[in-house]
């Protein structure tokens, strides 16, 4: 079983987290005693002593909050300080999972630089799902362990996708087996592919492009996308942590079905009707129809906060941390959405705003 | 009565252009030229005062794909093709899904690389046109057309040279201008903008606002009296009885 440290301040509370996710018997996390490390260089000495017996790690966020074993260092520089450890002597690369109570804090926002050192990062006051959590730790640590395995490094392999092109610059990092950083690929999938549509898509999204809507189709959803859509999901690492789909095989897969028809140029109507022509198993799919009909249904992105199908020329961009790479498509959140107030803390692109007041104003006109 | 502000058409205007970057990297890569795209939006956005927009991108230097039947042969993959496009838009037109452009020139040109040889220059192109009032009255202009450009000179000779007509063609915003540019010179581009649901969708909303009034108007052909506009008459002057 893989073994993780919990590193928090606050040895109380994190005492009975680790006891939660131990009960789910999938990987076991030891409480760091912290009280013994308080200062850094006796902290990454140890962490030095015990790296070949861990499998990964969870830190608290502050770990110079108000908790009974306060250090005067950030979980932040705890995670840069391990990813020039893991470079500079050559050790394997283990997943670091931020694990916080508040990760709204101005700093950690204000900080994107450093977002790419987790792994994940999740919120603990919410209602996590330990369960489930230990399942995500023990598919990071297997992982982890496999990519360090792993001499060739090959993407292909890695990827479980023959096809992907290698001559993309995003892939052009990890193309070189002597110098393949294993955090940076991980990050790579799990920050990049994985968040941002693009490469890889949601089932939400996915649903959308076919014209779908999930809820409405229920258990034919499902079935459909058993009988076709295996071939486009990502198998690939860290695939166990997020259903994800290759957007380019799913289109594909789209047109198999359809005898050569283009789910890009049709509506949601549409896709669906015709995938009904040629598929038994899409007779009782719904398609996606808004409820307001002078609303388009050329759906080719979801709203971010419904996760309902949306045209994108319609929808309102949302500012990405740190700005979209070339392979990313923007994200969108619906008129609807931003009037009912229900975007949460999801901030728009300053013109998009902008652009969005306007057309609340044009509606009062 | 208040007047109606068309500042949310204005801002959809560079909206749009912003968001086909986003699209465009995502289908085409990093091209070069998508960043004039991004000027384009927030020269709009900056000049946004009143119920129009500007539109002015020069020299976009898209990929050109070898065309078909190219004389001489040598040039084949020899050439750069540049688009420029300077165009005026009326936000209560646009609104109104009526003829919304206020002027229009979309400009194609494609010329060989490394020109050296000044005895040698090959240049072609065309670009589409809205007339206006400068141009000279007495050669028929249909309001929109495309114009073909040869400004080739071989071996020292001046080739053949004369106006090709001027036929009618619809107007084009940016996006339907680069979906033009790209169907007819580069195939493999053209196949993925096709595959690209949400820069397509920029372009279905360009064309039910631009392409949609242009063929009205010339779906009343031939005229009847009392159902045409002087501008549906302008679309193809030779026709107009």
């Amino acid at each position: 079983m893989k073994r993780y440290y919990y590193i928090d301040d606050e040895v109380d509370t994190i005492k009975s987290i680790a006891d939660g996710i131990n009960e789910s018997n999938v990987v076991h996390v030891d409480v760091f005693p912290l009280a013994k490390f308080k200062e850094f260089d006796k902290l990454t000495q140890q962490l030095r002593n015990e790296w070949n017996d861990i499998d990964g790690l969870i830190l608290d966020l502050k770990l110079n909050g108000g908790g009974d074993d306060s250090t005067k260092f950030t979980a932040t520089s705890l995670a840069q300080w391990i990813s020039s450890y893991v470079v500079v002597d050559h050790k394997e690369a283990k997943p670091i999972v931020l694990l916080s109570n508040d990760l709204q804090c101005a700093n950690f926002k204000a900080d994107i630089t450093s977002h790419d050192l987790f792994d994940m990062v999740l919120e603990r006051s919410g209602g996590l799902d330990w369960k489930e959590f230990a399942r995500k730790l023990a598919v990071l640590a297997d992982d982890y362990d496999e990519l360090n395995q792993s001499k060739e490094k090959n993407l292909s392999e890695l990827l479980q996708n023959d096809s992907i092109d290698t001559s993309s610059t995003y892939f052009a990092p990890f193309l070189e087996p002597a110098v393949f950083n294993v955090s940076q690929f991980a990050s790579f999938v799990l920050n990049d592919l994985f968040i941002h549509p693009g490469l890889l898509i949601s089932e939400e999204l996915l649903a959308a492009r076919y014209g779908v809507d999930m809820d409405k189709s229920g258990t034919a959803w499902n079935n459909f996308k058993t009988k076709y859509l295996g071939v486009a999901q990502y198998r690939g690492m860290f695939g166990r942590i997020a259903e994800r789909y290759w957007s380019k095989k799913a289109q594909e897969v789209f047109a198999q079905i359809t005898k050569g028809k283009n789910a890009a140029s049709m509506t949601t109507i549409q896709r669906v009707t015709s995938l009904k022509t040629y598929s038994e198993e899409a007779k009782d799919l719904v398609a996606y129809e808004p409820s307001d009909k002078d609303i388009s249904t050329y759906c080719w992105a979801i709203d971010e906060v419904t996760k309902k199908p949306l045209d994108s020329s319609t929808g309102y961009m949302i500012q990405e941390e740190g700005g979209l790479k070339s392979w990313q498509e923007p994200r969108f959140l619906s008129f609807d959405t931003i009037e009912s107030g229900n975007k949460g803390d999801i901030r728009l692109v300053p013109s998009e705003q902008e652009r969005y007041n306007e057309d609340l104003a044009a509606l009062d006109d | 009565m208040a007047k109606i502000k068309y500042n949310s058409v204005v801002l959809s205007q560079a909206s749009s252009l912003e968001k086909a970057v986003g699209f465009l990297r995502r289908t085409l890569g990093d091209v070069a030229w998508l960043h004039k795209l991004s000027e384009a939006a927030s020269s709009i956005r900056a000049n946004c005062k009143g119920d129009d927009w500007s539109v002015q991108i020069d020299d976009m230097e898209m990929p050109i794909e070898n065309p078909k039947h190219l004389k001489p042969g040598r040039l084949s993959g020899n050439l750069k093709m540049f688009v420029s496009i300077s165009m005026e838009g009326s936000g209560k037109e646009w609104k109104e899904k009526k003829d919304c452009i206020k002027s229009l020139r979309f400009k194609v040109e494609v010329l060989e690389k490394n020109q050296n040889d000044a005895q040698k220059f090959f240049q072609t192109g065309f670009h589409i046109d809205k007339m206006d009032s400068k141009y000279d009255p007495s050669e028929m202009h249909p309001l929109y057309h495309v114009h073909f450009l040869n400004d080739s000179l071989i071996e020292g000779t001046e080739v053949l040279a004369m106006d090709v007509p001027r036929l009618m063609h619809h107007p084009v915003d940016v996006l339907l201008g680069i979906l033009l540019v790209y169907a007819n010179y580069n195939q493999t581009g053209y196949n993925k903008l096709l595959q690209d649901g949400n820069f397509m969708g920029l372009c279905r909303v360009s064309a039910q606002h631009i392409l949609s009034p242009y063929y009205q108007s010339l779906s009343k052909i031939p005229w009847v009296d009392g159902s045409v506009t002087k501008s549906d008459e302008a679309l193809c002057p030779y026709l107009t009885v």
